[in-house]
This record gives C-alpha cells, sequence and structure tokens, in this order.
C-alpha cells in the first residue's frame, strides 16, 4: 500500500460506490484492518464492499469525515463542544428510515462513538412515551395474553400501560 | 422494496437493544416492561439502572420506582451481575430515605454490583458500605447540601475507584483513604473540608500500595 493514498473507495451492499479518507477510515476497526489488507494502488481492481446499504453508508461516512481531525490529532474544549452540537443536528433523522440502519452500521463496524451517539437517540425517543406509542413507532406486537396484562397493570400500580 | 432492507426493532440484537434500554431511567424501563414478552425479558437483564427524583418534587414517585426494582431483581438471574446502580437527586422524606437504604442493602445481598453513585447521603451508608463487598467504584459527589459526615466508618477493602465530594468531616483525610481503601487505584476528592484544619493548611498524607490516580479539586 502506497503511503501517498488519502482515500479510498468502497462498495456499500447496493453496489454503490463511495471515497472515504483513510483519516476517517480508521474510526472503524474492521475499515482500518481493510486499509492494512486491500491493496490501494491505482493498477489494483478490487475494491471492498461494506455490507451497508448506500444511504445509510452516506450518513456513516459523514460522521466520520466531521469527527476524523478530533479524533486523529485531539482538538480543544470549544471543538468539542461545536462537536456535540453537530451530533445532535446529525441524529435528527427519521426513525424507521435510518435511525436503527446506523445503529447497526455503527455496531457492525466497531464504531464505539456512533453507536453510542445512535443508541442514545434510540433511548431518547422512548423517553416518556406511553406503552401503546412505542408499540406504534417501533412497529411491535402486543403478545402479552389480557390476564398477563392485568397482573403487569396489578405488579406496578404507578406505570400507565395505554 | 427491492434492495431495501428494512431494520425494525424486532431485527434488532439483544445485546444491541439492551444497550439502548442502559441509556434508560428505571421509570421508563418500568414502562417497556409492558410492551412485549421480549422486551420483558430484557428489562430484566437490563445492565445498569438509573434514577433520578425532580428536585425538590413534592410529588414523588419512589415508592412506585423502589416497588418496580423489587419485582424486577427478584426476577433477575442471581447471577447476573449488575455495572452501575446510579440515583442522583433524592426525595427528601427521610421515611423514603430509609427505604431507599433498606433496598440498597437487599440489592447488594442479592447482586454483584460494581458501581454505585449517589449524591446524596443515606442514612447509615457510610457504616452500612463494608456490607457492599461487590462494589468497586463509588461516586458520592454531594450537590444538593453539604454534609458533615464521620469518614472513618466508612471502608471497603474491595473498592478500586472512589470518588467523593461536598462534604465536611472531623477525620483526616489522608489517614482514612489509607487504612480504610487497601485496594484504591484511582482517587478523585472535590470540595472536601477538615473541619478541624479549617484555619491552615492541611496536609494530605496517603499511604498506599496501589494508588495509581489521584485527582484533587479544592480539599
Amino acid at each position: 500500500m502506497s503511503s501517498s493514498v488519502e482515500a479510498i473507495t468502497v462498495l456499500s451492499s447496493d453496489g454503490d460506490e463511495f471515497k472515504i479518507t483513510v483519516s476517517a477510515a480508521k474510526l472503524s476497526k474492521p475499515l482500518n484492518w481493510m486499509l492494512e489488507d486491500v491493496c490501494f494502488s491505482d493498477d489494483c481492481d478490487e475494491v471492498p464492499t461494506i455490507e451497508v446499504n448506500s444511504k445509510t453508508l452516506v450518513k456513516v461516512i459523514e460522521y466520520c469525515e466531521k469527527h476524523a481531525p478530533r479524533a486523529n490529532s485531539g482538538a480543544s474544549d470549544s471543538d468539542a463542544e461545536e462537536l456535540k452540537k453537530w451530533d445532535i443536528e446529525f441524529m435528527k433523522m427519521d426513525v424507521k428510515d435510518i435511525l436503527f440502519h446506523i445503529l447497526m452500521a455503527a455496531n457492525y463496524l466497531h464504531m464505539e462513538g456512533l453507536y453510542d451517539l445512535a443508541c442514545q437517540t434510540a433511548a431518547d425517543l422512548m423517553k416518556g412515551m406511553t406503552v401503546s406509542q412505542i408499540r406504534k413507532i417501533f412497529h411491535i406486537k402486543n403478545d402479552f395474553s389480557s390476564e398477563e396484562q392485568e397482573q403487569l397493570r396489578r405488579q406496578h400500580p404507578g406505570c400507565s400501560f395505554d | 422494496m427491492e434492495g431495501e432492507s428494512i431494520v425494525s426493532l424486532s431485527n434488532i440484537p439483544d445485546a444491541v437493544l439492551c444497550h439502548i434500554f442502559s441509556f434508560l431511567e428505571v421509570k421508563d424501563i418500568a414502562r417497556l416492561k409492558a410492551v412485549s414478552r421480549r422486551f420483558q425479558t430484557l428489562c430484566i437483564s437490563v445492565p445498569s439502572f438509573s434514577f433520578s427524583h425532580p428536585r425538590r418534587s413534592p410529588n414523588c414517585s419512589c415508592l412506585h420506582v423502589f416497588s418496580f426494582m423489587k419485582t424486577l431483581l427478584r426476577q433477575r438471574p442471581h447471577d447476573l451481575k449488575i455495572n452501575i446502580l446510579s440515583f442522583s437527586s433524592s426525595c427528601i422524606k427521610s421515611k423514603h430515605r430509609k427505604l431507599h437504604m433498606l433496598w440498597l442493602n437487599r440489592s447488594f445481598q442479592a447482586f454483584c454490583v460494581n458501581e454505585l453513585s449517589l449524591n446524596y447521603v443515606l442514612p447509615s451508608i457510610f457504616k452500612g458500605l463494608q456490607k457492599f463487598q461487590s462494589l468497586k467504584v463509588l461516586k458520592l459527589i454531594m450537590t444538593d447540601e453539604r454534609y458533615i459526615v464521620k469518614l472513618h466508618e466508612m471502608r471497603l477493602a474491595s473498592l478500586e475507584r472512589l470518588h467523593i465530594g461536598g462534604i465536611e468531616t472531623e477525620d483526616s483525610v489522608g489517614e482514612w483513604v489509607s487504612q480504610s481503601f487497601t485496594s484504591l487505584r484511582s482517587l478523585f476528592l472535590f470540595d472536601v473540608n477538615e473541619a478541624h484544619v479549617s484555619t491552615k493548611q492541611s496536609d494530605l498524607i496517603i499511604r498506599s500500595s496501589c494508588l495509581e490516580d489521584l485527582t484533587l479539586g479544592w480539599i
């Protein structure tokens, strides 16, 4: 691998090509291993595939590129503050559409920062929701029998289960 | 839709869901338990529990929370460790604080608890600490009010990390740390006042063979 390589090309699970800079790819362990294993010279036609769909991969790469400078060099507190604000904006997305894809991708790519951020976002969504709202938004079937439901109500009188 | 994989909550592995749940407070977990059978099973094995009481609120939910936790822990397999128990902003009713301490004692009897975090003093927490034999990390940073405490009553040989702050004591902090926490590797002291040396500069002398990390803020 030539040391002059600054960006690599990867394929999404949909077969689309994406460029990611080497410093950003280092945020993910599996991507880092790919960097070491695959030859990235011009005459090499092997392009590694990442098992993440295109829509999700765009977001993951966006996150990596934003966080790479700080992860690689360390930065001041004001940068950290700015990055936190950026993270909040970044996470404003449709749940069913993409949040869970990002969560699974971060898990698969061993990206701790993004994984925790996505889990926190999912948890924040559940805060203060009623049981039926949670079932509705996450498409979960109520598989309790009416007796079990009654028992839950009796066990936890302080909670509203509607 | 072709080529589009749908990720919904039901495709997400248990470990990932448990990680999401660990960002929630006990009162949210209580609700999640009623969502589905799968959620119920996962709620029982969440690694960490946190609870914060609305500050100075007269309408407390302590009793509901403790009754929920009692049921939850009764169903939890006893070999499953609890990573963190975190409580902030306690209820001001002394009866409830007693109940809280009773509940803590029972939890420590039944489970290995790795970390405990509190920002208020519970009755006999200092004397009672010796019974929390599994505890490795203790964070006691008082933010609501200042407490005058007998530090020498508090000892625990298993403790590896201690954060303590917002207290006043008549004991010598150095002596206390040296004698009470023989396995301590990391110590964070913040706003700890030794009452008897308030007028002159106090010396902090800690004798320890394993302390690696010491952070002092305004002692």
